[in-house]
């Protein structure tokens, strides 16, 4: 048995805080080391999860490509009749690997396209495209909330 | 930097000192685009004893921000002997030639930046009212007449919303390493929601709980003018506003009083009302440029440009912004 590369990460962590960061003088390495302690957490969740994301949120955005390709389609908007084509594309991909680097290839190219779109839809007044658009910020939104990395806390609206 | 190269500096300053020696070199955390380093010196001169602190702002090997030193240096130098206080600079350096890296160095004024010891300190509620004296007296302040025309502007106030998106905009593109949704929509969001500024005021691009010193009860100096510019105030307003700054956790702004509070004290020290839903327009836009600013410290760390932890960190904020940008163009 040996430690995996999370635990390693972990190891690693535990060591700085132990034995390093005591013997650190000055504010401004204490800082950093701090920061790279958060850091290597950061990296020691996303070992676990990252895949897992990317390939949940690949197939959530070929589901709204096909939703907004579909919308377009009936109801036609300036500055998207390129776009239908290339949503539907896109909607009919399949990741070709669990590697992050594919993954995330898969991912921008995916984001890409509903970015432009979305772009498109701002200022629409006509309710399928208001709807759209609501849509689609609430995809984003659904998206981010997932990467766990709330690092500053809870903060009030208002 | 070492204690040897920038005595080596200030004897060449200083060339009627002797005896010159410098204690407490240290580096400071944070500024965005500047190392900032802190030390004192003591000399003889003139037959008496001198000393004094000193804060050299060095050029960074990769940033969160590209700026021009000279205009911070500029604007420290034209609010001298204002009511807006700030250090006194000294000697700006252009050339690598003393510390590897252009600088330039100011005094150091007594006080405490931390944004989470300023919340915390006994006298924050006039603390705050001093931070909103401040933000008017940088508005009122006669940059035409103060040799600051020369800062980034727009040629009349209602271009304010357009230079801004342009620039920040510019340096999206250029940074970003994927994809952007979401700044894509709040940027095409602002080019149709764009408020109409009447006038052209100082701009400190980056006032907030944290960058300016706190000393005795009160505020002692403004810093970190890096992002200073010609433009709308209400932009300024917007970010003292941003949730990236509500560092209690809770809705006071700044960590240190509510919104309407804050716009009800803004009102009532420059005289003019403030426009909501232009401070709405510069909220979103705030968040943008504070995403970019995030992007561009992230391509310099991946790109092996930046070894700052920080470059790391604040990237990871940004799920956070992004979030709250949508919130607001929603």
């Amino acid at each position: 048995m040996r430690p995996n590369s999370a635990e390693i990460l972990q190891g690693v962590q535990g060591s700085l805080m132990t034995y390093i960061l005591p013997e650190v003088q000055g504010d401004f390495a204490r800082t950093e080391l701090m920061l790279i302690n958060v850091l290597l957490g950061i990296a020691t969740r996303d070992l676990d999860i990252a895949a897992q994301i990317l390939v949940d949120d690949n197939a959530a955005l070929r589901g709204l490509a096909r939703e907004v390709a579909k919308v377009l389609k009936d109801a036609p908007r300036d500055g998207t009749d390129d776009m239908v084509e290339l949503l539907e594309n896109h909607a009919g991909t399949s990741d070709p690997s669990v590697r992050i680097s594919d993954l995330s290839a898969t991912n921008d190219a995916l984001r890409d396209t509903i970015s432009r779109a979305a772009v498109a839809l701002t200022g629409a007044t006509e309710s399928p495209h208001v709807e759209l658009r609501a849509r689609i910020i609430a995809r984003l939104r659904e998206e981010l909330q997932r990467l766990p990395h709330n690092l500053l806390g809870p903060r009030a609206d208002g | 930097m070492d204690v040897s190269t920038i005595t080596a500096y200030l004897e060449h300053k200083l060339p009627k000192a002797t005896g010159l020696e410098v204690a407490g070199l240290r580096r400071i955390s944070g500024g965005a685009s500047r190392e900032t380093w802190s030390l004192d010196a003591t000399w003889q001169e003139g037959g008496s004893r001198s000393e004094r602190g000193f804060i050299v702002r060095r050029d960074p090997e990769a940033s969160l921000l590209d700026t021009e030193r000279h205009v911070e240096f500029q604007v420290y130098s034209a609010l001298q002997s204002t009511e807006v206080p700030v250090p006194e600079v000294l000697w700006l350096e252009e050339e690598s030639q003393w510390l590897d890296r252009p600088f330039f160095v100011m005094e150091r004024l007594p006080g405490e930046a931390s944004a989470q010891v300023v919340i915390a300190d006994g006298a924050a509620d006039a603390i705050a009212r001093q931070k909103v004296q401040v933000l008017a007296q940088i508005h009122a302040f006669d940059w035409e007449g103060g040799g600051l025309a020369g800062l980034r502007r727009p040629d009349v106030p209602q271009d304010s919303p357009d230079v801004e998106i342009a620039h920040w905009e510019r340096i999206m593109r250029e940074e970003a390493l994927e994809p952007q949704p979401a700044l894509e929509m709040a940027i095409a969001w602002m080019r149709a929601s764009k408020p109409a500024p009447e006038r052209i005021a100082l701009v400190h691009g980056d006032y907030r709980t944290g960058n300016f010193l706190v000393h005795e009860g009160r505020i002692t100096g403004v810093l970190d003018w890096e992002m200073v510019h010609l433009g709308d105030p209400m932009e300024d307003i917007a970010w003292v506003c941003l949730r990236s700054w509500r560092w209690a956790g809770d809705a006071l702004v700044g960590g240190l009083l509510s919104r309407d509070e804050f716009y009800r004290q803004y009102e009532g020290a420059a005289g003019v009302e403030i426009d909501r839903a232009a401070v709405h327009f510069w909220e979103v836009l705030g968040n943008v440029k504070l995403a970019v600013i995030f992007l561009t410290g992230a391509r310099s760390f991946i790109e092996g440009r930046s070894k700052d932890a920080m470059h790391a960190f604040t990237a990871h904020l940004n799920p956070d912004i992004e979030l709250e940008i949508l919130r607001l163009i929603e």
